[in-house]
């Protein structure tokens, strides 16, 4: 992927963040903090939390092919990103008690449960895909033998 | 040069004739052009020419500026360009899988899954070659009968 490439889509990405942390935002506040007021600065938490968000997904770039081995490193680094990132929001977060240990512990264990998670439906979807495929070709080659 | 191109019977045998003052490279890659799109390549080990039927190729990778023609037990190079190649393979199931690699969808075993979201195409000789995530919806197209 080119550089061009993967800048077009974390831009994409980062405004359908922005839409998303607004819209969660908008759906948890109303229902568990209805009464609660804000100053025009709360604006700008989405635009911060969705830069945050894409900023992982910049490990990925490469203008060569990557080997697998190379992506592997890479996703390792993804990950410890998105924990640092996870981890220093909680810790700047008033509302989360990050001083518990058994709290930070929690927090750290689902980010990791939810990338793989998530790498694991990427993965099964390719192996999905890639099944698909090999049918495809197979009756490809037999329609042109 | 002057270009005549006339049509003739459907019994007459099609030919394709150059007249030229030497045979200079521009005149040897329009043979080979010509020659790859009758379905014939041509190969070069240790400076000796081979013509190889594109049949028995399962694919052609450009290395730093050179470009090699792969069959089941023999690795030629060849003169032409990967992008030429793409050109003139076109009807011959040939499709770009990668930046560097033109492969044969006739001698595909199988497409394996791999690391971030791309394929891997397992070749009928053992060998597997990488598909790019970028040539993925080239390769779908393909293979539903799109053109190549």
């Amino acid at each position: 992927m080119s550089l061009k490439e993967i800048l077009y889509r974390s831009f994409m990405t980062y405004f359908i963040l922005v839409t998303c942390i607004t819209a969660g935002i908008m759906i948890l506040g109303l229902a568990f903090d209805p009464d609660a007021r804000f100053g025009y600065d709360a604006f700008i938490s989405p635009f911060i939390f969705a830069a945050l968000g894409v900023i992982p997904n910049l490990f990925m770039y490469s203008s060569k092919e990557l080997s697998d081995k190379q992506i592997i490193l890479r996703k390792i680094m993804q990950f410890a990103v998105i924990e640092v990132e996870v981890v220093g929001m909680c810790i700047i977060s008033p509302v989360i008690h990050t001083e518990k240990i058994e709290v930070i512990t929690g927090v750290i264990i689902s980010v990791f449960v939810i990338f793989i998670l998530a790498n694991f439906i990427s993965i099964m979807n390719n192996y999905f895909s890639a099944k698909q495929l090999t049918k495809e070709l197979m009756q490809f080659q037999k329609n042109i033998k | 040069m002057i270009i005549n191109i006339s049509q003739i019977k459907k019994d007459e045998k099609e030919r394709l004739e150059i007249y030229c003052h030497k045979v200079n490279n521009e005149i040897t890659e329009i043979v080979r052009f010509v020659k790859s799109r009758q379905g014939q390549l041509t190969g070069i080990i240790e400076g000796a020419q081979y013509e190889i039927p594109v049949s028995d190729v399962f694919y052609i990778e450009g290395v730093d500026n050179k470009v090699f023609i792969y069959c089941e037990k023999q690795v030629y190079e060849t003169r032409q360009k990967l992008y030429e190649l793409e050109e003139a393979l076109k009807e011959k199931h040939f499709l770009r899988v990668s930046k560097s690699v033109l492969l044969n969808l006739m001698k595909i075993e199988s497409i394996k899954s791999s690391l971030n979201g791309r394929f891997t195409a397992v070749l009928q000789i053992g060998e597997q070659i990488i598909i790019s995530r970028k040539y993925v919806p080239e390769l779908k197209k393909a293979l539903k009968g799109g053109n190549l």
